[in-house]
């Protein structure tokens, strides 16, 4: 889709991600450097593109993978672009934009202290590292395993690790924030969400169809019967209209086609996930059967960095900006 | 990206007399207006330049197509022969055929159009009973035709005739292209919902047609049909025939900035990325020679659905924060264009059933 030499590798390195001992599957995704893809390599980063990225991230999707695999290479990207080092995401970590009232810096004699409180940051994990970025600092902060406070730790409801970031230490790897690398971090942000979640979908998708064409009632296979059929369709339609949003973000890089992705994203995430469910009937809903893994993934990535309801909101924000139809055209169109 | 394409059209429509409205598509007609596109050669544009065409890409006649329904600009005089004939006759026309319509419809001159339905073969296309019989030097064609659009204004008619055994079903089918005076040929109309006269029902009653008048091979009109369908299903009217309203729903959550309204509309411009991306994706398949049928269908289907929530929203929005003169009569404009979305050019239905088969195939 991205990269489809790529994809094939993905989908045979994370198949059975969810049976796999995570450590395991963690060494293995590093031994292939994929969780430093997209960062250069003149930053220690893997090298590859946008593309590559975003092609990690729809197979960890589509594979249920429990790693956080695509969120530490954008953490990687935010230290890569402000001149910082890797090192605190040896062991996989993620980036969060922290607002004012939850982050306090003072200076002082051996540094610059950082005190925060940030809730709810997914996949904050003891072992981790966290890229703080603060836009009213101006400041980006790399913080390592050692640096975080007694943290309370829970899950998201596709149990991924959901950590309460308590922090006061004396920050060493800090750096200015550039202020061209917000958008721009909020733009890669999204565009990797939306690949993960159309990555989730794909998976709804084929695991549907061959679901309704195995099962049998009425004496026939469940895709004989119309409904069954449109509903398969509804659900391939809300694949193509992401895969199609995902795609024109990517060629575009503007922050506006990424938020628009990633509204699509939010909402065909819900549909797709519902449909599914239907079509599967019981069976879909036991912790034996696989679906619930995309599933749950869907209901939590609908709202994760962002909500839907924020891109919709920043889409319109955007398009209502200029005058007549002109911002609404040229975010379609790109064509002023 | 053609920047100075889109600049030149604008300044023709920004010239042109006409009131924006929903489904100009369809329902503006002027020919006076289509003969100004036609001088520019925006007409057949994509057609080889052997063929008199003017040889540029698909890519670019999305920029015609999508700047001009922007407008709402009156386009339904060659709307349909730029669309699927012209391309069709270029695809399976003879020589003659070709020379005879290409140019013709390049100056917009031929209005053109489509004798598919009929009373018992509407979602059944392959039911068609209008008959074809073979003559001396053509073919003589009786049957009706029903929902006929602008054939009451069009110059020539083409006609899906059964020239195989009643049963024949797929393959008893052929292309046919009627002068609208043929004897025999009668014309009768249809008032819409609002009481507008656009379509019609079409008599055909041992009407002559001579040989060099049949659309490719006898009996290969499924086949060919269903290529025709993929220009017919996806163009950008399957998604931009509620811009103006979509517009003035924009227009008035800027007046009187509401989170709600902003957050619709916001929905609807991200939805609106992803269709625009698909026709790119559309064009640019057609420019490689393929026939992206499933495509078609998906845009179709996800166009009209979008069509459909721009007249709900622009309700809202108006609700919330008010309407200027002219944008409830825009709303009603939108309203009456919605039922005919899912319907013409094939049933939605019809699309999900076409979109599920080609899923379980593939
Ligand atoms: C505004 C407008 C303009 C038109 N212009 C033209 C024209 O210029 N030339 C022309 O030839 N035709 C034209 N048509 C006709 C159009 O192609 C047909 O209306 C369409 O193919 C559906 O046929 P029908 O109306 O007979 O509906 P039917 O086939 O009777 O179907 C009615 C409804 O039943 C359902 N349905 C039907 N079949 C199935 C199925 N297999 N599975 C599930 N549900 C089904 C669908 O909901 C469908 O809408 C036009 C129609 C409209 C509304």
């Amino acid at each position: 889709m991205f990269n489809d030499d790529l994809r094939a590798i993905a989908d045979d390195v994370l198949a059975g991600s969810t049976e796999a001992d995570t450590d395991t599957l963690w060494m293995s995704v590093v031994a292939l450097d994929w969780p430093l893809v997209g960062v250069p390599e003149s930053s220690g980063g893997a090298g590859g593109d946008l593309a590559d990225a975003l092609e990690l991230a729809a197979a960890a999707g589509r594979n249920a993978s429990p790693i956080p695999l695509w969120e530490t290479g954008l953490a990687a990207w935010v230290l890569a672009s402000s001149g910082l080092g890797l090192e605190v995401l040896q062991r996989g970590g993620v980036a969060v934009v922290a607002p004012d009232q939850q982050v306090r810096l003072e200076s002082s004699a051996t540094g610059l202290r950082v005190v925060a409180r940030v809730p709810a940051v997914t996949w904050l994990r003891p072992a981790g590292g966290v890229v703080l970025v603060l836009p009213s600092a101006g400041r980006v902060v790399a913080l390592g395993p050692g640096d975080l406070g007694p943290a309370s730790f829970s899950t998201n409801v596709a149990d991924e690790p959901v950590g309460d970031l308590v922090l006061d230490c004396t920050a060493e790897q800090v750096a200015d924030l550039d202020p061209a690398l917000l958008p721009a971090f909020e733009a890669r942000r999204a565009l990797l969400r939306s690949a993960a979640i159309l990555g989730a979908v794909e998976r709804c998708c084929s695991m549907t169809l061959d679901h309704v064409r195995d099962r049998h009632q009425f004496g026939k296979p469940l895709i004989a019967l119309q409904a069954v059929a449109h509903g398969l369709a509804d659900m391939t339609l809300e694949r193509r209209r992401l895969t199609s949003a995902v795609q024109e973000g990517l060629d575009r890089g503007s922050l506006g086609t990424a938020l628009a992705a990633r509204a699509v994203a939010g909402s065909s995430a819900g549909t797709v996930a519902r449909i599914a469910h239907q079509l599967h009937g019981a069976m879909g809903i036991t912790r034996e059967h696989q679906l619930h893994f995309v599933t749950r993934r869907l209901w939590a990535w609908t709202d994760q960095d962002v909500t839907t309801r924020y891109a919709e909101e920043a889409v319109g924000r955007l398009v209502l900006a200029g005058s007549g139809d002109d911002e609404l055209w040229a975010l379609s169109t790109d064509g002023r | 990206m053609q920047q100075g394409l889109r600049a030149e059209i604008r300044a023709v429509v920004a010239a042109a007399d006409f009131e924006a409205r929903c489904d100009s598509w369809m329902r503006g007609f002027d020919p006076a207006f289509s003969r100004k596109i036609a001088e520019h050669g925006w007409i057949g544009m994509t057609w080889p330049v052997r063929n008199g065409g003017g040889g540029r890409s698909n890519e670019e006649r999305l920029v015609v197509t999508e700047e001009l329904l922007r407008a709402g600009a009156p386009v339904a005089a060659h709307w349909t022969a730029d669309r699927q004939i012209g391309p069709s006759v270029l695809r399976h026309g003879t020589d003659d055929l070709r020379e005879e319509f290409l140019p013709a419809i390049m100056r917009a001159e031929v209005v053109v159009c489509l004798g598919l339905s009929e009373t018992e073969a509407g979602s059944d296309l392959a039911a068609v009973r209008t008959r074809a019989v073979q003559v001396e030097g053509g073919w003589e064609i009786t049957g009706a035709k029903i929902w006929t659009t602008a054939a009451h204004v069009a110059t020539h008619a083409y006609v899906l005739a059964r020239t195989g055994p009643p049963e024949s079903r797929h393959d008893g089918l052929t292309e046919f292209l009627v002068d609208i005076g043929t004897p025999g040929l009668s014309v009768r109309p249809i008032r819409d919902l609002v009481g507008d006269h656009h379509f019609n029902e079409m008599i055909l009653e041992s009407a002559f047609v001579p040989d060099r008048r049949v659309l490719g091979a006898v009996g290969n009109g499924w086949t060919q049909v269903t290529e025709q369908l993929a220009f017919e299903r996806g163009g950008v009217e399957r998604y931009l025939s509620t811009y103006p309203l979509l517009v003035a729903a924009a227009e008035a959550g800027r007046r009187s900035p509401d989170r709600a309204v902003t957050e619709r509309i916001g929905a609807l411009a991200a939805r609106l990325v992803s269709l625009r991306r698909m026709s790119l994706e559309l064009a640019r398949a057609i420019d490689r020679g393929e026939a992206p049928t499933r495509l078609a269908a998906e845009l179709k289907l996800l166009g009209t659905l979008f069509e459909k929530d721009v007249v709900e929203v622009a309700r809202y929005a108006f609700d919330v924060c008010g309407a200027e003169p002219g944008d409830l009569a825009l709303l009603d404009d939108g309203l009456i264009t919605i039922p005919s979305g899912s319907i013409r050019g094939g049933a939605s239905e019809i699309m999900r059933t076409v979109i599920a088969r080609q899923e379980a195939s593939a």
